[in-house]
């Protein structure tokens, strides 16, 4: 127990200006002890209580955040925001295709000029707002990490998560708020037996990527 | 691409034109030079009944809904395969394509349909990444470099080029888009190198 809570508890008990951290003569008399370990969970309760109420008031805010973001790219034009997409952190057609829900032929055209709807806009300038809030979290190549799995040997990538809507789950990912498990676990409770990957790739003697079953 | 369809195809033992899938595997489809190979290997597209989802059972094909506007269910066929002259495979013939999705589906059936061996199609995409990336920089090369030609033949010839071009450019890129972690830097130094060689209008 460190000095600092039972200083804390004694203070409470006292109703005194107890110095925070005084050091508490041990051993602890027995008769204390249940009235500490009651404080303890009291005090767990309301700290997880806390912690939830500023996880869920964190992600209102960085999706806040992402709007503001948003609303600035789409002030751009679509083909500029491609631009950004493509030349400026590396994004594939394919990935931005399926984020916005068309196909590629259809993101090319765009490129083009090709008019879109007010929709797709909006999912465009979302997009390009997530890859710079992925970067503002220190995130140096959002579109990299976007591509790999979230948990080795697991079939979601980190833009699936997106896709699925999981957007708060991802940037606290991001942050380092939530570890991978746990980030799979929000958003696909059956992660460990419907997701697995029974088999990997691995570099074949002519020097392209091939596909066995998982070893270990 | 592997999964994009074209119509009026003669398949290699059958008679009639049919449309068709490319089903020749993104790694072995071209040459060394990038070029594309002589013959490819399609299968014949046919109309059917509609498959329900999930697309259980039905081993021998790869269900194409919505192909084409009627809305007729059609599928590939994995037992009317055949070889294509690849020169007879024109743009102006191409109807679809399938999306990286897809070309993984496509593998995923076509693998358990000569083998029953079941493997996650998030492997066979895993594996044909490099390739679909290499694609992408492809088609966007050409974009950007083949003005409009009324003479196929020069346009062919062009073409021919500038796809050894690329395919020049990206030997030195290759491992690169092997690994998940660098295929974004490769994808913006391609489409810096486009830039270069023919300006903004890309």
């Amino acid at each position: 127990m460190t000095d600092l809570a039972v200083g804390y508890l004694l203070q409470e008990d006292q109703g005194t200006q107890s110095a925070i951290g005084r050091t508490v003569p041990s051993p602890i008399p027995l008769q204390t002890l249940p009235t500490f370990a009651f404080r303890f969970a009291s005090l767990r309760r309301d700290a997880s209580a806390l912690t939830s109420q500023i996880g869920t008031d964190h992600r209102e805010t960085e999706e806040l955040t992402l709007e503001h973001l948003s609303a600035a790219y789409r002030r751009d034009s679509v083909v500029e925001v491609l631009n950004k997409l493509s030349c400026g952190w590396g994004v594939g057609w394919s990935d931005i295709a399926r984020v916005v829900g068309v196909s590629v032929q259809a993101v090319r055209k765009w490129r083009q000029g090709a008019p879109t709807s007010p929709d797709h806009c909006v999912s465009l300038s979302r997009f390009a707002a997530l890859l710079e809030r992925l970067e503002n979290h220190g995130i140096k190549e959002p579109a990299n990490w976007l591509e790999l799995p979230v948990v080795p040997g697991y079939t979601p990538r980190h833009i699936d998560l997106y896709v699925a809507g999981c957007t708060g789950v991802l940037l606290d990912l991001a942050q380092g708020l939530l570890d991978s498990a746990a980030a799979l676990g929000e958003c696909a409770p059956d992660w460990r037996n419907s997701l697995v990957r029974e088999h990997e790739t691995f570099e074949a003697e002519d020097g392209n990527l091939a596909i066995r079953r998982r070893r270990g | 691409m592997q999964g994009d369809v074209f119509e009026g195809v003669r398949v290699a033992g059958f008679q009639e034109l049919s449309l068709a899938i490319v089903i020749s595997h993104p790694c072995s489809m071209r040459t060394t030079y990038g070029r594309l190979k002589e013959r490819l290997l399609m299968a014949r597209v046919q109309e059917g009944r509609p498959v329900p989802i999930p697309w259980r059972g039905h081993f021998g094909i790869m269900p194409l809904p919505e192909l084409m506007e009627n809305e007729r269910p059609y599928y590939a066929d994995f037992e009317e395969l055949g070889t294509v002259a690849s020169d007879d495979l024109r743009v102006t013939r191409r109807i679809a394509v399938l999306d990286d999705l897809g070309c993984s589906l496509l593998q995923q059936r076509f693998t358990n349909s000569v083998s029953r061996y079941v493997v996650e199609a998030a492997a066979f995409f895993e594996q044909s990444a490099p390739q679909l990336a290499e694609a992408e920089i492809l088609e966007d090369w050409l974009e950007a470099a083949l003005p409009a030609m009324s003479d196929h033949q020069e346009w062919r010839d062009r073409y021919n080029d500038e796809v050894c071009e690329c395919d020049a450019y990206l030997n030195e890129h290759r491992e690169g888009l092997k690994r998940p972690e660098q295929r974004a830097a490769v994808r913006r130094a391609a489409q810096a190198e486009i830039k270069r060689r023919w300006g903004e209008k890309s």
